[in-house]
């Protein structure tokens, strides 16, 4: 299977609530869970492609935007893998024209970030 | 719609995958299905608890820094492990993954990623009943028990032996000199083919196995010829089936459990090492279960004066490490002595073959 051929993400919302909930098993437990490691992931895997994107280290650039794909498919967080897919592609070249994937990844970052705390603020009241 | 029964029945599955998210989710969920889960983060550690635990399907991700999901894949067809291991590969959607390549490293399925957790849950049922569908271990010990039926002062003596057998065994894994050599596999297969051991008593002729009371030496060099049938059988059906390690362990043990760590024993009088370690192993518990057993020409010894007869066989008749081994379980050696105790086993077995006379008499014990 191809880029071309891969379904279209819904990228009009940072997580597509229903799809995770689903691979959840209908657990909202599972899904809080789910949710704390992929941001502790996120974490780590932001600084690093950072890191390698300095060192102009294109190869450790795409498969650092792989990872975060997988897991933000796993998570159903589908515009994120979007931007991923995008700077991984890219990375499969050069690091030339990265800068914006770049940009998108961290602002993305920083919505999956407030939404996942503001529903875990939610949860205590 | 899942249906979330708990299949108590689920051989345990091992999920691979160096990312944590990925594979912290597949945890969870499975867990909440009842499967049992075991995980790993990486292909070497994965590999690593295959060969140590008792693992019968593994779903791991295809790309893993270091060893990728085909590798390790490729790696456990390549060990003599002693059941199979049906292997699930994760795929990414947009990978051009060569499926070929899986299949030819043993692949059996592939689930893409994100994982739908119903189709999940239906192909790790399928791998399940594959998995359970392995019938060996059943037909292993029932062609044992059919060699056995032609000596019928024996009882539960099989059943015995093969605790003994994986006690002993699973003791060695723990000490260092072992730990090379004696894994969990190791003891699941001991466990497996130390039934085994006097299959070759089918090729010995009525009046010498049924001969109530002592054998004549002329008797005796006919007895000891059991060890070399059975040996010759096994050793054919490895010829048949080369890649089986488990043919080659029976095999190993049906001709040399009667030789002795002094090189005194048969049928080649093999010494000290020289004797493959799982004869040396089946020795001591063969011997043991058949001193703690009546026979008609004499009563079950004690415990106690089997023991005494084993330790001063050590380093004789013997191996020291598996005589040490043997007294550092004592207390379990006693336990399924007396739980798998004869008067439990065949009582029925007369009325169950009518017409059938069962011979009054036996050759001496663990000819």
């Amino acid at each position: 299977m191809n880029w071309q051929s891969m379904p279209t993400f819904s990228t009009d919302q940072s997580i597509n609530w229903e799809s995770l909930t689903s691979r959840c098993i209908g657990r909202i437990d599972l899904v809080e869970k789910a949710l704390d490691r992929f941001q502790q992931t996120l974490v780590g895997d932001l600084e690093a492609l950072e890191a390698a994107a300095d060192e102009q280290n294109a190869e450790e650039v795409a498969r650092i935007a792989h990872r975060i794909k997988g897991t933000s498919l796993t998570v159903s967080a589908d515009r994120l893998a979007e931007f991923a897919t995008k700077l991984e592609q890219k990375a499969e070249g050069s690091l030339q024209d990265v800068d914006g994937s770049l940009s998108d990844i961290r602002e993305e970052y920083g919505r999956l970030t407030d939404i996942i705390s503001q529903r875990r603020v939610g949860d205590r009241r | 719609m899942i249906i979330h029964d708990r299949d108590t029945t689920q051989a345990p599955i091992l999920l691979v995958d160096d990312d944590p998210a990925c594979l912290g989710m597949l945890r969870d969920v499975l867990e909440a299905l009842g499967i049992p889960v075991l995980t790993a983060s990486d292909g070497n550690e994965a590999l690593e608890m295959i060969c140590q635990g008792d693992i019968r399907i593994v779903l791991s991700d295809w790309q893993m820094p270091g060893m990728s999901g085909v590798e390790l894949c490729r790696r456990v067809r390549q060990r003599p492990l002693s059941g199979y291991v049906y292997f699930i590969l994760l795929t990414s959607l947009d990978r051009k993954h060569n499926l070929v390549s899986g299949l030819r490293a043993g692949a059996d399925d592939f689930i893409n990623k994100p994982f739908d957790p119903e189709e999940l849950h239906i192909r790790l049922r399928t791998a399940n009943r594959i998995v359970s569908l392995e019938s060996r271990n059943v037909i292993i010990f029932a062609l044992a028990k059919l060699a056995e039926s032609r000596d019928p002062e024996t009882g539960a003596h099989l059943e015995r032996m093969r605790e003994y057998s994986r006690l002993l065994a699973e003791d060695l894994a723990s000490q260092p000199k072992y730990a090379d050599i004696v894994d969990a596999d190791y003891v699941r297969t001991i466990y497996l083919t130390s039934p085994l051991h006097d299959i070759g008593k089918v090729g010995i002729p009525d009046h010498v196995l049924l001969k109530p009371g002592r054998l004549t030496p002329e008797e005796f060099e006919i007895m000891k010829q059991h060890t070399l049938v059975g040996f010759h059988t096994l050793d054919a059906a490895v010829r048949e089936q080369p890649e089986a390690a488990y043919l080659r362990f029976a095999r190993d043990i049906a001709a040399s459990h009667h030789e002795k760590w002094d090189g005194s024993g048969y049928p080649h009088g093999l010494k000290g090492e020289e004797i493959p370690l799982c004869g040396r192993i089946v020795a001591v518990a063969d011997v043991y279960d058949a001193l703690t057993t009546a026979r008609v020409y004499k009563d079950a010894f004690s415990h106690e004066k089997a023991c005494a007869i084993i330790r001063e066989g050590s380093g004789s008749h013997f191996d020291p490490d598996i005589v040490e081994a043997f007294f550092r379980h004592e207390e379990e050696i006693v336990n399924i002595n007396q739980r798998l105790n004869d008067a439990l086993e065949y009582a029925s077995l007369p009325e169950m073959a009518p017409g059938v006379s069962i011979p009054a008499g036996t050759c001496s014990a663990a000819n």
